[in-house]
């Protein structure tokens, strides 16, 4: 976790708009890139919108929103998740992080977030939230990752600017996999 | 919003979870929601309730039974709640169910498999999905549970066609065991897709064990627009074979009782090539493990 979970943040409620239907509503807390945030949320707002319009944190990103192109990638308690998959009311008692999360509170980037920059791993940006929150599930797992794992992360993304190698190469820095030798995966070997 | 207007109600128990099945026949069950949300999103379907059985505890486990005696074999029992990730990445399961984990590899990405399940993908039943055609293959059993009662359903007997399974609308499924493998029997995994990550073109589980001087196998096919189908003509054909490889004229026989549908990628013809391509390999690869 990051280190605002040591502070003691006061609770933050976010409002929703008036309830237009008659299904059920549910009052959530979620920890959120550690502020706990209160709010009563619709029983079908799927959590990215929850992020992006209730919380205002809009730096997930909305694709496909059926879970193929990876833009709205969180990480739900350390693991990456597709937030266009999930419910809000789903995440009640949880912990999300996003792409907001991954900076310091001075605004220093991450180690991830700087490779991206060094190794001009971006270029429009849209893909680039997700990107961050599956390799930063990489980089701060226990176990090591090897190269041909990595590839396969960077599979369950789609960019459409950069050709994939620029990333590649900012995840490798960052991995510290930078001078093992591999060539990019191909395919699932049938 | 997305979905159409719905209720969502987490259940607290699998008595909870049936109870709600059984009092509105427009309820759709939520696990990891990896099948369910994308027809939600898209309007495929619009259930008038969701009920979440991810956080029941009870469906919250993973369980090794040993067998009774030294020959029979033990049992891997996974609860509805546990990750496809939760399961591939256990050590024992690495080590005794390699198909189970080398088929969930192949699902979707990991962060589809941080979230789908093991049973969500075997009541689901997508002519698609890798785990169908593994638990044929491998003989497992279905636990289902509604106010009615409980019962076993064999993987032979689960699925119908796409989509279809023996299940009733109001039961659900609470867990699936697995056999463990016994030591010489072979395996093989494998299936085609245009790019990794996505659904399989065509794809088969393949099983081989040596039984009293014949070849026992269960070979399932997958991918081709029904559920998992098992190959009974090369079946047939290996209960005496010498080895794996099969006559062409045996093959063609079995190509020609597939029937998929072209569609916006593959043509029929094309996946009935790659359906033929995969089963040789897989029969040559579980013969070689045997």
């Amino acid at each position: 976790m990051t280190e605002s979970s040591n502070r003691t943040t006061p609770v933050r409620r976010v409002s929703s708009p008036p309830a237009a239907e008659s299904t059920a509503r549910h009052n959530i807390t979620v920890d959120i890139n550690g502020e706990t945030i209160e709010a009563e949320v619709e029983s079908r707002l799927l959590l990215t919108d929850f992020l992006r319009d209730r919380v205002q944190l809009t730096g997930t990103h909305i694709g496909c929103e059926q879970g193929s192109c990876g833009a709205c990638t969180v990480l739900l308690d350390g693991l990456p998740v597709r937030s266009c998959l999930m419910l809000a009311p789903q995440v009640d008692g949880r912990s999300v992080r996003t792409v907001e999360g991954l900076a310091a509170p001075d605004g220093a980037l991450s180690p991830m977030q700087q490779a991206f920059c060094d190794h001009h791993g971006l270029q429009c940006g849209f893909c680039t939230p997700g990107f961050l929150m599956t390799l930063t599930s990489l980089a701060e797992r226990e176990t090591p990752v090897t190269l041909n794992e990595l590839d396969h992360h960077l599979d369950s993304s789609f960019c459409r600017c950069t050709g994939y190698m620029n990333i590649r190469a900012a995840a490798r820095h960052a991995l510290g996999l930078a001078h093992v030798e591999g060539k990019p995966a191909q395919g699932d070997g049938t | 919003m997305k979905p159409s207007p719905l209720d969502y109600v987490r259940a607290t128990s699998v008595d909870h979870a049936i109870e709600l099945l059984a009092s509105d026949n427009d309820a759709r069950l939520l696990a990891g929601g990896q099948s369910l949300m994308p027809v939600l999103n898209l309007r495929l379907g619009a259930p008038e309730l969701v009920v979440d059985i991810g956080r029941i505890d009870e469906l919250r486990s993973l369980e090794f039974a040993d067998g009774d005696v030294p020959a029979t074999r033990g049992v891997l029992r996974i609860g509805a709640a546990m990750t496809q990730t939760e399961v591939a990445t256990h050590p024992d399961v690495n080590g005794r169910w390699p198909m189970l984990v080398a088929a969930i590899a192949q699902i979707g990405h990991p962060q589809i498999r941080n979230r789908g399940t093991v049973c969500g993908s075997l009541a689901h039943n997508d002519p698609q999905a890798e785990l169908p055609a593994v638990a044929v293959a491998l003989g497992a059993t279905m636990i289902a549970r509604s106010v009615r009662g409980e019962r076993s359903l064999s993987a032979d007997d689960m699925f119908h066609g796409a989509f279809t399974t023996a299940l009733e609308a109001d039961e659900m499924i609470t867990a699936v065991e697995f056999p463990e493998p016994s030591p010489e029997q072979g395996w093989s995994f494998r299936e085609f897709s245009r790019q990794p990550g996505d659904f399989a073109t065509a794809g088969v589980a393949a099983v081989v064990r040596r039984n009293a001087g014949s070849i026992e196998s269960r070979l399932v096919v997958f991918g081709l627009g029904g559920g998992p189908t098992r190959a009974t003509l090369i079946e047939e054909a290996l209960l005496n074979a010498a080895g794996p490889d099969l006559e062409s004229s045996v093959i063609e026989q079995w190509a020609a009782t597939l029937d998929p549908v072209d569609d916006a990628h593959t043509s029929a013809r094309s996946k009935i090539r790659h359906a033929q391509r995969l089963l040789v390999e897989a029969v040559a690869e579980a013969w070689e493990r045997m």
